[in-house]
């Protein structure tokens, strides 16, 4: 579908149509301010039930915008669990990387802990003074699990549950058979630019028809539809949605042939199904592609028939961002269903490759203060959308 | 390894020993260091196969796969590994995109899924 003109930002008078300044993209003061008024007081997804799906695993991030190093770890009682990465003795890192423990035991002198959180033994113990091993577990770090994503929240007392914090999702991305999926694929870069530029990257769909000239338009831009056009925006709050459209007439390469008669569904022709899946395309437009949810602040899951894929945002300085990127494909039940998703993961791993190309080079382009202002068209609302919510949630008491 | 593929793929017998990867990344680096005519001589030696290669494969399930149907496997996976080179770009690697080398893939294995319980 094509879009009327300017049908979109009028509606939400408080964002403006102003240009919006860069400021928020170059400045080490104000990513300073992200990192206390934003970051450690939000849920953050760190992680999906799949990467710890048994009791033991764990996975170690170190998330520099917390200034914290982190363990999730599925408790042997089948919890999952958050705490800091560090010891109660000495401060040292109890844990690294990933995999599947018992406990964390401390490289530094041997504190052990098992996996909720709990001091399970102190070598020497009788040389400690006063030492009450009850009061000396892992510091634990507030953390719950939505649909298989698993949040943390680094304040003591988070102002609203995850559950509530999602409810803006719960008719749409909250109804999407998230158990049905299995990670298949997972890429990561760290690229030199701004968070919010590169989220503002990955929610309009303007770019489609340059940025991936070469890879995709045939699958999203239509003589119809040539800017590719999305047919609205649901704005929240905090959270922000789209739908990304797809082109009902592409025609199929000779991979996709192969891959789509197993039943993948692939990237280009993510909505053609008779049915759609719960939880996606809300506004049931007929050339429905996928759902863009945005999830404030770093996290997207977007969802089609029998896909979705994660981005995870993590900016380690104003201009600099750990990026993650996890595509999930209908359980495979054969061989041939992995040569299916196949065709999936590598089609949006390259075409990936296409936008994150432009990043470095507009960061240079604001670092150089050549401009002071950038300019969002109706079609860019999400990205407006972005600026004003940022600084509307830093802003709350 | 064991790269002997069962009699009915006998034809690309002589691609296994060099494009059968299990991982993604061992794949995508192969793509990036073949020229676009090798990989044009893999694609065009494996599409006549995939369709039997398919049926073939969903003849088992996954934690049952056999070693010789594990080899059949890698290749398809290599073939939609290199379908974008040759459907889309024509040139190995994605041009203009951001560097190979600083985007590390870390997909699960292909054996991951056969042994995973």
């Amino acid at each position: 579908m094509n879009a009327p003109q300017q049908a979109y930002t009028l509606k939400h008078p408080e964002l403006g149509t102003g240009p919006i300044s860069t400021e928020p993209n170059i400045s080490p003061e104000y990513f300073e301010r992200e990192r206390e008024q934003l970051f450690k007081k939000c849920w953050l997804n760190v992680a999906h039930l799949q990467e710890v799906p048994k009791p033991g695993d764990y996975v170690v991030w170190d998330l520099a915008v917390l200034n914290a190093s982190v363990i999730i770890v599925h408790g042997q009682d089948g919890q999952i669990r958050a705490f800091h990465n560090a010891c109660t003795h000495r401060g040292n890192k109890v844990a690294e990387g990933r995999g599947n423990s018992k406990g964390f035991a401390c490289g530094f002198h041997g504190w052990t802990f098992n996996t909720e959180g709990n001091l399970a033994f102190v070598p020497d113990e009788g040389q400690f003074f006063d030492l009450d091993k009850q009061c000396l577990g892992l510091k634990a770090i507030n953390c719950d699990v939505w649909h298989g994503a698993i949040f943390i929240n680094m304040m003591d007392q988070p102002r609203e549950t995850l559950a509530e914090w999602m409810s803006d999702y719960d008719d749409t991305l909250g109804q999407f058979p998230f158990q049905e999926m299995e990670l298949m694929g997972c890429w990561s870069a760290d690229v030199g630019v701004s968070w919010k530029v590169f989220v503002d990257a990955f929610q309009e769909s303007y770019h489609v028809g340059f940025v991936h000239a070469r890879s995709v338009p045939d699958g999203f831009v239509t003589q119809d539809n040539p800017y590719c056009h999305v047919p609205g925006f649901r704005l929240f709050d905090y959270h922000r949605a789209t739908t990304c459209p797809a082109n009902p007439k592409h025609s199929l390469w000779p991979s996709e042939a192969v891959a789509m008669k197993q039943g993948a569904m692939s990237l280009t022709a993510g909505g053609l199904t008779e049915e759609g899946y719960p939880g996606t395309n809300p506004q049931k437009i007929e050339d429905f592609g996928f759902d863009i949810n945005v999830i404030f602040p770093n996290f997207f899951q977007d969802v089609s028939n029998g896909w979705f894929f994660s981005y995870n945002f993590w900016p380690t300085a104003h201009n600099r961002t750990l990026w993650q990127v996890k595509l999930f494909t209908l359980k495979p039940k054969t061989p041939a269903d992995l040569v299916s998703a196949e065709l999936t993961k590598v089609v949006l791993r390259d075409a990936i490759r296409e936008d994150l190309n432009t990043m470095e080079s507009t960061q240079q382009g604001l670092d150089s203060r050549a401009v002071d202002t950038v300019l969002f068209s109706d079609q860019e609302l999400a990205c407006r959308h972005q600026y004003a919510v940022v600084e509307n949630f830093m802003n709350r008491d | 390894m064991e790269y002997t593929l069962p009699d009915q793929f006998n034809e690309i017998q002589p691609l296994a020993e060099e494009w059968a990867f299990a991982d993604e990344a061992a794949r995508n680096h192969k793509r990036r260091a073949s020229s676009m005519a090798e990989i044009q001589g893999f694609y065009d030696a494996m599409r006549p196969q995939m369709d039997s290669a398919m049926t073939y494969l969903n003849g088992f399930k996954l934690a049952d796969t056999p070693e010789e149907a594990k080899t059949v496997l890698y290749l398809a996976l290599m073939f939609m590994e290199v379908s974008t080179a040759v459907e889309m770009y024509q040139e190995v690697d994605v041009p203009e995109s951001f560097p190979a080398e600083r985007y590390n893939i870390l997909s699960p294995s292909a054996d991951h899924f056969m042994t995973a319980g």
